[in-house]
Protein backbone atom coordinates (compact mmCIF):
# COMPACT_ATOMS: atom_id res chain seq x y z
CA UNK A 1 0.00 0.00 0.00
CA UNK A 2 2.81 2.31 1.00
CA UNK A 3 4.56 1.44 -2.21
CA UNK A 4 1.51 2.37 -4.25
CA UNK A 5 1.12 5.60 -2.35
CA UNK A 6 4.73 6.52 -2.95
CA UNK A 7 4.50 5.50 -6.57
CA UNK A 8 1.47 7.63 -7.32
CA UNK A 9 2.91 10.51 -5.33
CA UNK A 10 5.85 10.39 -7.69
CA UNK A 11 3.87 9.73 -10.86
CA UNK A 12 0.62 11.62 -10.36
CA UNK A 13 0.04 11.46 -14.07
CA UNK A 14 -0.33 7.65 -13.84
CA UNK A 15 -3.04 8.00 -11.21
CA UNK A 16 -4.85 10.61 -13.28
CA UNK A 17 -4.69 8.43 -16.41
CA UNK A 18 -5.84 5.33 -14.47
CA UNK A 19 -8.83 7.10 -12.93
CA UNK A 20 -9.79 8.77 -16.22
CA UNK A 21 -9.58 5.54 -18.20
CA UNK A 22 -11.52 3.73 -15.44
CA UNK A 23 -14.28 6.35 -15.53
CA UNK A 24 -14.54 6.12 -19.30
CA UNK A 25 -14.56 2.30 -19.30
CA UNK A 26 -17.09 2.19 -16.45
CA UNK A 27 -19.50 4.58 -18.13
CA UNK A 28 -19.11 2.90 -21.53
CA UNK A 29 -19.96 -0.41 -19.84
CA UNK A 30 -23.06 1.13 -18.27
CA UNK A 31 -24.21 2.83 -21.45
CA UNK A 32 -23.66 -0.11 -23.76
CA UNK A 33 -24.89 -2.66 -21.23
CA UNK A 34 -21.92 -5.00 -21.60
CA UNK A 35 -23.40 -7.60 -19.29
CA UNK A 36 -24.56 -4.85 -16.99
CA UNK A 37 -28.09 -4.39 -18.18
CA UNK A 38 -29.51 -4.15 -14.67
CA UNK A 39 -27.97 -0.71 -14.34
CA UNK A 40 -29.68 0.69 -17.39
CA UNK A 41 -32.74 1.85 -15.54
CA UNK A 42 -31.65 2.19 -11.96
CA UNK A 43 -34.00 4.97 -10.90
CA UNK A 44 -36.42 4.04 -8.12
CA UNK A 45 -39.98 3.21 -9.12
CA UNK A 46 -42.14 3.64 -6.06
CA UNK A 47 -45.77 4.37 -5.34
CA UNK A 48 -44.99 7.99 -4.49
CA UNK A 49 -42.76 8.58 -7.53
CA UNK A 50 -45.59 7.30 -9.72
CA UNK A 51 -48.16 9.48 -7.92
CA UNK A 52 -45.94 12.55 -8.16
CA UNK A 53 -45.12 12.14 -11.85
CA UNK A 54 -47.73 14.77 -12.82
CA UNK A 55 -49.44 17.66 -11.01
CA UNK A 56 -52.77 16.84 -9.41
CA UNK A 57 -55.78 18.07 -11.39
CA UNK A 58 -58.45 20.35 -10.02
CA UNK A 59 -61.25 18.39 -8.39
CA UNK A 60 -63.79 17.20 -9.18
CA UNK A 61 -62.83 15.70 -12.51
CA UNK A 62 -65.52 15.86 -15.17
CA UNK A 63 -66.13 14.47 -18.63
CA UNK A 64 -64.21 17.52 -19.87
CA UNK A 65 -61.09 16.51 -17.91
CA UNK A 66 -58.13 15.28 -19.88
CA UNK A 67 -57.17 11.62 -19.87
CA UNK A 68 -53.88 12.61 -18.18
CA UNK A 69 -55.73 14.36 -15.34
CA UNK A 70 -57.96 11.34 -14.77
CA UNK A 71 -54.92 9.06 -14.72
CA UNK A 72 -53.10 11.31 -12.27
CA UNK A 73 -56.12 11.38 -9.94
CA UNK A 74 -56.34 7.59 -9.99
CA UNK A 75 -52.61 7.20 -9.29
CA UNK A 76 -53.03 9.54 -6.29
CA UNK A 77 -56.34 8.11 -5.15
CA UNK A 78 -54.98 6.45 -1.99
CA UNK A 79 -53.81 9.88 -0.74
CA UNK A 80 -57.30 11.38 -0.94
CA UNK A 81 -59.13 9.40 1.72
CA UNK A 82 -58.32 8.07 5.19
CA UNK A 83 -61.09 5.57 5.88
CA UNK A 84 -63.84 3.92 3.91
CA UNK A 85 -66.71 1.54 4.49
CA UNK A 86 -68.24 -0.07 1.41
CA UNK A 87 -70.66 -2.78 0.36
CA UNK A 88 -69.78 -4.28 -2.98
CA UNK A 89 -71.51 -6.66 -5.39
CA UNK A 90 -69.44 -8.64 -7.90
CA UNK A 91 -70.89 -10.93 -10.54
CA UNK A 92 -68.46 -13.11 -12.46
CA UNK A 93 -69.50 -14.25 -15.94
CA UNK A 94 -72.99 -12.70 -15.60
CA UNK A 95 -74.18 -14.15 -18.93
CA UNK A 96 -73.21 -17.77 -18.26
CA UNK A 97 -73.10 -19.66 -14.95
CA UNK A 98 -72.71 -16.50 -12.88
CA UNK A 99 -70.94 -16.49 -9.53
CA UNK A 100 -72.04 -13.75 -7.15
CA UNK A 101 -69.87 -12.22 -4.43
CA UNK A 102 -71.07 -9.95 -1.64
CA UNK A 103 -68.26 -8.06 0.07
CA UNK A 104 -68.23 -5.61 2.93
CA UNK A 105 -64.92 -3.82 3.35
CA UNK A 106 -63.74 -1.34 5.94
CA UNK A 107 -60.32 0.27 5.72
CA UNK A 108 -58.35 2.67 7.87
CA UNK A 109 -55.21 3.66 6.05
CA UNK A 110 -52.47 2.62 5.97
CA UNK A 111 -52.96 -1.00 6.79
CA UNK A 112 -56.01 -1.70 8.95
CA UNK A 113 -58.78 -3.50 7.12
CA UNK A 114 -61.67 -5.86 7.64
CA UNK A 115 -63.61 -7.61 4.92
CA UNK A 116 -66.26 -10.28 4.70
CA UNK A 117 -66.65 -12.25 1.48
CA UNK A 118 -69.65 -14.40 0.67
CA UNK A 119 -69.64 -16.12 -2.70
CA UNK A 120 -72.38 -18.18 -4.38
CA UNK A 121 -72.43 -20.20 -7.58
CA UNK A 122 -75.21 -20.14 -10.18
CA UNK A 123 -77.21 -22.72 -8.16
CA UNK A 124 -77.06 -20.34 -5.21
CA UNK A 125 -74.79 -22.76 -3.37
CA UNK A 126 -72.34 -21.00 -1.08
CA UNK A 127 -68.77 -21.39 -2.33
CA UNK A 128 -66.92 -19.18 0.15
CA UNK A 129 -67.63 -17.43 3.44
CA UNK A 130 -64.46 -15.69 4.52
CA UNK A 131 -63.46 -13.06 7.06
CA UNK A 132 -60.13 -11.26 6.61
CA UNK A 133 -58.88 -8.80 9.20
CA UNK A 134 -55.71 -6.77 9.41
CA UNK A 135 -55.05 -4.96 12.69
CA UNK A 136 -52.08 -3.13 11.20
CA UNK A 137 -49.50 -5.61 12.47
CA UNK A 138 -51.01 -9.02 11.85
CA UNK A 139 -53.51 -10.35 9.35
CA UNK A 140 -56.07 -13.07 10.07
CA UNK A 141 -58.12 -15.09 7.65
CA UNK A 142 -61.05 -17.18 8.78
CA UNK A 143 -62.91 -19.72 6.63
CA UNK A 144 -66.40 -19.86 8.12
CA UNK A 145 -67.38 -22.93 6.07
CA UNK A 146 -64.53 -25.18 7.19
CA UNK A 147 -64.26 -23.45 10.58
CA UNK A 148 -60.55 -22.81 10.33
CA UNK A 149 -58.42 -19.72 10.59
CA UNK A 150 -54.84 -18.63 10.16
CA UNK A 151 -52.72 -15.62 10.99
CA UNK A 152 -49.48 -14.08 9.76
CA UNK A 153 -47.41 -11.00 10.40
CA UNK A 154 -47.91 -8.25 7.84
CA UNK A 155 -44.79 -7.55 5.82
CA UNK A 156 -42.89 -4.41 6.80
CA UNK A 157 -43.89 -2.64 3.60
CA UNK A 158 -47.50 -2.46 4.82
CA UNK A 159 -46.30 0.47 6.95
CA UNK A 160 -44.30 2.37 4.34
CA UNK A 161 -46.54 3.07 1.41
CA UNK A 162 -44.54 5.89 -0.17
CA UNK A 163 -41.37 3.82 -0.55
CA UNK A 164 -43.21 0.73 -1.75
CA UNK A 165 -41.73 -0.38 -5.03
CA UNK A 166 -38.42 -0.97 -6.71
CA UNK A 167 -35.38 0.83 -5.39
CA UNK A 168 -33.82 0.30 -8.80
CA UNK A 169 -36.06 -0.56 -11.69
CA UNK A 170 -35.89 -3.80 -13.63
CA UNK A 171 -33.91 -3.76 -16.79
CA UNK A 172 -34.71 -7.29 -17.86
CA UNK A 173 -37.32 -6.05 -20.27
CA UNK A 174 -40.19 -5.62 -17.84
CA UNK A 175 -42.00 -2.48 -16.95
CA UNK A 176 -42.96 -3.47 -13.44
CA UNK A 177 -46.40 -2.48 -12.15
CA UNK A 178 -46.39 -1.19 -8.59
CA UNK A 179 -49.77 -1.94 -7.05
CA UNK A 180 -50.64 -0.35 -3.71
CA UNK A 181 -49.32 -2.63 -0.92
CA UNK A 182 -52.83 -3.13 0.44
CA UNK A 183 -54.09 -4.01 -3.04
CA UNK A 184 -51.43 -6.74 -3.01
CA UNK A 185 -52.33 -7.96 0.49
CA UNK A 186 -56.13 -7.64 0.66
CA UNK A 187 -57.51 -10.87 -0.85
CA UNK A 188 -60.27 -9.34 -2.94
CA UNK A 189 -60.68 -8.01 -6.49
CA UNK A 190 -62.14 -4.86 -4.96
CA UNK A 191 -58.75 -3.89 -3.56
CA UNK A 192 -57.44 -2.87 -6.99
CA UNK A 193 -60.56 -0.70 -7.47
CA UNK A 194 -60.14 1.02 -4.10
CA UNK A 195 -56.42 1.49 -4.82
CA UNK A 196 -56.49 1.95 -8.61
CA UNK A 197 -52.87 3.08 -9.11
CA UNK A 198 -51.72 -0.38 -10.25
CA UNK A 199 -54.49 -0.87 -12.79
CA UNK A 200 -53.81 2.55 -14.29
CA UNK A 201 -50.09 1.87 -14.74
CA UNK A 202 -50.93 -0.76 -17.34
CA UNK A 203 -50.07 0.12 -20.90
CA UNK A 204 -53.20 1.07 -22.78
CA UNK A 205 -55.57 3.71 -24.10
CA UNK A 206 -58.23 5.62 -22.20
CA UNK A 207 -61.30 7.30 -23.55
CA UNK A 208 -63.76 9.44 -21.60
CA UNK A 209 -67.32 8.25 -22.24
CA UNK A 210 -69.33 10.64 -20.03
CA UNK A 211 -70.62 10.99 -16.49
CA UNK A 212 -72.91 8.92 -14.30
CA UNK A 213 -73.85 8.38 -10.66
CA UNK A 214 -72.89 5.29 -8.68
CA UNK A 215 -73.93 4.86 -5.07
CA UNK A 216 -75.03 8.53 -5.03
CA UNK A 217 -71.55 9.68 -6.06
CA UNK A 218 -70.58 11.54 -9.22
CA UNK A 219 -68.48 9.42 -11.54
CA UNK A 220 -66.66 9.88 -14.82
CA UNK A 221 -67.04 6.88 -17.10
CA UNK A 222 -63.92 5.79 -18.97
CA UNK A 223 -63.15 3.01 -21.42
CA UNK A 224 -59.77 1.30 -21.12
CA UNK A 225 -58.15 -0.92 -23.73
CA UNK A 226 -54.80 -2.48 -22.87
CA UNK A 227 -51.86 -3.38 -25.09
CA UNK A 228 -48.58 -5.06 -24.31
CA UNK A 229 -45.13 -4.23 -25.64
CA UNK A 230 -45.86 -6.13 -28.86
CA UNK A 231 -49.13 -4.24 -29.36
CA UNK A 232 -51.22 -7.31 -28.51
CA UNK A 233 -54.51 -6.73 -26.71
CA UNK A 234 -54.24 -7.45 -22.97
CA UNK A 235 -57.67 -6.43 -21.72
CA UNK A 236 -60.72 -4.27 -22.08
CA UNK A 237 -62.77 -2.58 -19.34
CA UNK A 238 -65.16 0.25 -18.53
CA UNK A 239 -64.61 2.05 -15.24
CA UNK A 240 -66.83 4.48 -13.31
CA UNK A 241 -64.30 6.73 -11.55
CA UNK A 242 -65.27 8.72 -8.43
CA UNK A 243 -64.89 12.39 -9.35
CA UNK A 244 -63.29 13.40 -6.04
CA UNK A 245 -61.23 10.38 -4.98
CA UNK A 246 -60.39 8.47 -8.17
CA UNK A 247 -61.71 5.25 -6.62
CA UNK A 248 -63.33 2.91 -9.17
CA UNK A 249 -66.99 2.73 -8.13
CA UNK A 250 -68.05 0.33 -10.84
CA UNK A 251 -66.17 -1.88 -13.29
CA UNK A 252 -67.10 -3.93 -16.29
CA UNK A 253 -64.24 -6.18 -17.34
CA UNK A 254 -64.60 -7.85 -20.71
CA UNK A 255 -63.37 -11.26 -21.82
CA UNK A 256 -64.46 -14.85 -22.32
CA UNK A 257 -65.32 -16.23 -25.72
CA UNK A 258 -65.08 -12.74 -27.23
CA UNK A 259 -63.98 -9.30 -26.10
CA UNK A 260 -67.66 -8.28 -26.00
CA UNK A 261 -68.51 -10.78 -23.24
CA UNK A 262 -68.58 -9.44 -19.69
CA UNK A 263 -66.23 -11.47 -17.49
CA UNK A 264 -66.80 -9.42 -14.35
CA UNK A 265 -69.20 -6.75 -13.17
CA UNK A 266 -68.35 -5.10 -9.86
CA UNK A 267 -70.45 -2.33 -8.32
CA UNK A 268 -69.93 -0.48 -5.07
CA UNK A 269 -73.51 -0.30 -3.86
CA UNK A 270 -72.73 1.91 -0.87
CA UNK A 271 -69.61 3.74 0.22
CA UNK A 272 -68.76 6.20 2.98
CA UNK A 273 -65.40 7.96 3.07
CA UNK A 274 -63.59 9.36 6.08
CA UNK A 275 -66.00 8.44 8.81
CA UNK A 276 -64.27 7.24 11.96
CA UNK A 277 -64.24 3.45 12.31
CA UNK A 278 -64.27 1.97 15.80
CA UNK A 279 -61.00 0.29 16.80
CA UNK A 280 -62.70 -3.01 17.64
CA UNK A 281 -63.63 -3.49 13.97
CA UNK A 282 -59.98 -4.29 13.28
CA UNK A 283 -59.54 -6.61 16.26
CA UNK A 284 -59.76 -10.30 15.41
CA UNK A 285 -61.23 -12.82 17.82
CA UNK A 286 -61.48 -16.42 16.70
CA UNK A 287 -64.51 -18.47 17.62
CA UNK A 288 -63.70 -21.20 20.19
CA UNK A 289 -64.79 -24.05 17.89
CA UNK A 290 -62.58 -22.86 15.01
CA UNK A 291 -59.28 -24.63 14.35
CA UNK A 292 -56.05 -22.70 13.90
CA UNK A 293 -53.85 -23.75 10.98
CA UNK A 294 -50.47 -22.38 9.97
CA UNK A 295 -50.51 -20.41 6.73
CA UNK A 296 -49.07 -23.10 4.45
CA UNK A 297 -51.67 -25.64 5.60
CA UNK A 298 -54.56 -23.19 5.58
CA UNK A 299 -54.32 -22.55 1.85
CA UNK A 300 -53.67 -26.16 0.81
CA UNK A 301 -57.24 -27.23 0.34
CA UNK B 1 7.49 1.71 -17.88
CA UNK B 2 5.73 -1.68 -17.77
CA UNK B 3 5.29 -1.37 -14.02
CA UNK B 4 3.76 2.09 -14.42
CA UNK B 5 1.37 0.83 -17.10
CA UNK B 6 0.29 -2.08 -14.92
CA UNK B 7 -0.38 0.16 -11.92
CA UNK B 8 -2.35 2.65 -14.00
CA UNK B 9 -4.37 -0.24 -15.42
CA UNK B 10 -5.12 -1.52 -11.91
CA UNK B 11 -6.38 1.94 -10.93
CA UNK B 12 -8.48 2.03 -14.12
CA UNK B 13 -10.04 -1.38 -13.32
CA UNK B 14 -10.79 -0.40 -9.73
CA UNK B 15 -12.43 2.84 -10.88
CA UNK B 16 -14.49 1.07 -13.55
CA UNK B 17 -15.60 -1.57 -11.04
CA UNK B 18 -16.73 1.05 -8.53
CA UNK B 19 -19.04 2.43 -11.21
CA UNK B 20 -20.24 -0.83 -12.67
CA UNK B 21 -20.47 -3.29 -9.74
CA UNK B 22 -23.46 -1.72 -7.97
CA UNK B 23 -25.33 -2.18 -11.22
CA UNK B 24 -24.63 -5.90 -11.17
CA UNK B 25 -26.42 -6.14 -7.85
CA UNK B 26 -29.69 -5.02 -9.37
CA UNK B 27 -32.18 -7.39 -10.95
CA UNK B 28 -32.08 -11.05 -11.87
CA UNK B 29 -34.45 -13.77 -12.93
CA UNK B 30 -34.61 -17.40 -11.99
CA UNK B 31 -34.00 -19.80 -14.84
CA UNK B 32 -36.84 -22.28 -15.15
CA UNK B 33 -34.37 -24.97 -16.15
CA UNK B 34 -32.08 -24.71 -13.13
CA UNK B 35 -32.05 -26.11 -9.61
CA UNK B 36 -33.66 -23.00 -8.21
CA UNK B 37 -36.94 -23.62 -10.01
CA UNK B 38 -39.30 -26.41 -9.04
CA UNK B 39 -42.92 -27.41 -9.29
CA UNK B 40 -45.30 -30.16 -8.33
CA UNK B 41 -48.46 -31.46 -9.99
CA UNK B 42 -49.27 -32.12 -13.62
CA UNK B 43 -48.03 -28.78 -14.78
CA UNK B 44 -47.79 -28.24 -18.52
CA UNK B 45 -44.74 -26.72 -20.12
CA UNK B 46 -45.58 -25.23 -23.49
CA UNK B 47 -43.59 -23.39 -26.13
CA UNK B 48 -44.69 -19.77 -26.40
CA UNK B 49 -46.81 -19.65 -29.59
CA UNK B 50 -46.45 -16.86 -32.08
CA UNK B 51 -48.98 -14.18 -31.25
CA UNK B 52 -48.17 -14.46 -27.55
CA UNK B 53 -45.94 -12.34 -25.37
CA UNK B 54 -43.92 -14.45 -22.94
CA UNK B 55 -40.76 -14.12 -20.87
CA UNK B 56 -38.66 -17.12 -19.92
CA UNK B 57 -36.37 -16.00 -22.76
CA UNK B 58 -39.56 -15.84 -24.86
CA UNK B 59 -39.45 -19.60 -25.23
CA UNK B 60 -41.73 -21.42 -22.80
CA UNK B 61 -44.38 -20.97 -20.17
CA UNK B 62 -45.91 -23.20 -17.51
CA UNK B 63 -49.62 -23.48 -16.83
CA UNK B 64 -52.27 -25.43 -14.98
CA UNK B 65 -56.04 -25.32 -14.96
CA UNK B 66 -57.50 -23.50 -11.99
CA UNK B 67 -58.69 -25.93 -9.31
CA UNK B 68 -58.83 -28.59 -12.01
CA UNK B 69 -58.35 -31.54 -9.68
CA UNK B 70 -54.62 -31.58 -10.35
CA UNK B 71 -53.27 -29.20 -7.81
CA UNK B 72 -49.82 -27.86 -8.22
CA UNK B 73 -47.37 -25.40 -6.86
CA UNK B 74 -44.44 -23.63 -8.36
CA UNK B 75 -41.58 -22.18 -6.45
CA UNK B 76 -38.48 -20.27 -7.31
CA UNK B 77 -35.54 -19.58 -5.09
CA UNK B 78 -32.69 -17.19 -5.52
CA UNK B 79 -29.05 -17.90 -4.86
CA UNK B 80 -27.64 -15.10 -2.72
CA UNK B 81 -26.39 -15.64 0.79
CA UNK B 82 -26.21 -12.30 2.57
CA UNK B 83 -29.60 -11.43 4.10
CA UNK B 84 -30.90 -8.26 2.55
CA UNK B 85 -33.91 -6.71 0.89
CA UNK B 86 -35.25 -8.79 -1.97
CA UNK B 87 -37.92 -7.36 -4.28
CA UNK B 88 -40.12 -9.87 -6.09
CA UNK B 89 -42.20 -9.56 -9.20
CA UNK B 90 -43.48 -11.91 -11.86
CA UNK B 91 -44.42 -11.79 -15.51
CA UNK B 92 -47.86 -12.94 -16.67
CA UNK B 93 -47.79 -14.06 -20.31
CA UNK B 94 -50.25 -12.58 -22.77
CA UNK B 95 -52.03 -14.95 -25.11
CA UNK B 96 -53.41 -12.06 -27.17
CA UNK B 97 -56.98 -13.42 -26.89
CA UNK B 98 -60.08 -12.69 -24.82
CA UNK B 99 -59.61 -15.94 -22.84
CA UNK B 100 -59.97 -15.26 -19.09
CA UNK B 101 -57.06 -16.19 -16.82
CA UNK B 102 -57.64 -17.23 -13.21
CA UNK B 103 -56.78 -15.49 -9.96
CA UNK B 104 -54.02 -17.01 -7.85
CA UNK B 105 -52.27 -16.61 -4.57
CA UNK B 106 -48.52 -16.09 -4.46
CA UNK B 107 -46.57 -16.44 -1.23
CA UNK B 108 -43.28 -14.68 -0.55
CA UNK B 109 -41.25 -16.44 2.09
CA UNK B 110 -38.07 -16.00 4.08
CA UNK B 111 -38.16 -19.08 6.31
CA UNK B 112 -34.82 -18.84 8.08
CA UNK B 113 -33.63 -15.31 8.71
CA UNK B 114 -34.79 -13.50 11.78
CA UNK B 115 -37.41 -12.20 11.65
CA UNK B 116 -38.90 -14.84 9.35
CA UNK B 117 -41.35 -13.53 6.78
CA UNK B 118 -44.19 -15.37 5.10
CA UNK B 119 -47.00 -13.45 3.51
CA UNK B 120 -49.61 -14.28 0.85
CA UNK B 121 -50.50 -11.93 -1.99
CA UNK B 122 -53.44 -12.15 -4.35
CA UNK B 123 -53.12 -11.63 -8.06
CA UNK B 124 -55.92 -11.82 -10.60
CA UNK B 125 -53.79 -12.86 -13.58
CA UNK B 126 -56.53 -11.70 -15.91
CA UNK B 127 -55.74 -8.09 -14.94
CA UNK B 128 -52.05 -8.41 -15.69
CA UNK B 129 -51.72 -10.13 -19.06
CA UNK B 130 -48.41 -9.09 -20.59
CA UNK B 131 -47.48 -7.16 -17.42
CA UNK B 132 -45.09 -7.69 -14.54
CA UNK B 133 -46.90 -6.99 -11.25
CA UNK B 134 -44.75 -6.31 -8.19
CA UNK B 135 -45.35 -8.65 -5.25
CA UNK B 136 -43.53 -6.75 -2.52
CA UNK B 137 -40.29 -7.57 -0.81
CA UNK B 138 -38.60 -9.57 1.89
CA UNK B 139 -36.60 -7.33 4.17
CA UNK B 140 -34.07 -10.10 4.92
CA UNK B 141 -34.08 -12.48 1.98
CA UNK B 142 -31.31 -15.01 1.37
CA UNK B 143 -30.73 -18.33 -0.39
CA UNK B 144 -33.57 -20.05 1.40
CA UNK B 145 -36.10 -17.40 0.39
CA UNK B 146 -38.60 -18.11 -2.32
CA UNK B 147 -41.83 -17.21 -4.03
CA UNK B 148 -44.46 -19.83 -4.75
CA UNK B 149 -47.83 -19.93 -6.45
CA UNK B 150 -50.78 -22.32 -6.31
CA UNK B 151 -53.66 -22.96 -8.68
CA UNK B 152 -56.30 -23.16 -5.94
CA UNK B 153 -59.34 -20.93 -6.32
CA UNK B 154 -59.22 -17.72 -4.30
CA UNK B 155 -62.33 -16.55 -2.42
CA UNK B 156 -63.95 -13.51 -4.01
CA UNK B 157 -62.70 -14.30 -7.52
CA UNK B 158 -64.28 -16.33 -10.26
CA UNK B 159 -63.54 -20.02 -9.80
CA UNK B 160 -63.62 -22.02 -13.00
CA UNK B 161 -61.78 -25.17 -14.01
CA UNK B 162 -61.53 -23.89 -17.58
CA UNK B 163 -59.39 -20.95 -16.49
CA UNK B 164 -55.68 -21.31 -16.93
CA UNK B 165 -53.10 -19.94 -14.50
CA UNK B 166 -49.52 -19.28 -15.54
CA UNK B 167 -46.00 -19.19 -14.28
CA UNK B 168 -43.70 -17.59 -16.78
CA UNK B 169 -40.75 -15.92 -15.12
CA UNK B 170 -40.08 -14.69 -11.61
CA UNK B 171 -37.58 -11.98 -10.96
CA UNK B 172 -36.03 -10.28 -8.01
CA UNK B 173 -33.82 -7.37 -7.17
CA UNK B 174 -30.86 -8.29 -5.04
Amino acid sequence: MNYLFEHFKRYRKDLFIGVTVGLVVGFVALITGLGLQPAMASHPKTLSSIADSAPMPELPITDQSSVEDILTLMKNSHNLWKTLNADVLTVWQPAREPQTVYTNIQIEQISKARLTIQQYNNDNKQMFDVLWVSDGEKAYEQDNLSKRYTEYTLPTFAQSVDDFGLQSNSSLGDSVIIRHPMAVLIPSPIADYLYPTGLMQRQGKLEVLGTDKVSSREAVVIAWVGFDEKGLLTGKATFWVDSYTGVILKALVYGGETWDDVAEETTIVSIVFDKEIEAEVFAFKSSPDFEYLPLEKFYNH
Amino acid sequence: MIKRTILATVIALITASVIALPALAASYYISEYGNDFNYSGLISLNPCPSGWTCRNSNAKYYYLRQNGGSFGTWWARQAGTTPRRMDWWTFIPNDGTSQVFGAVRYRIINPTNSPTENYPTTCNQNNWKGQAPYMGYLSRGNNTSYMDMQNYCVAGYSCNTSYRVFWDRSQFNW
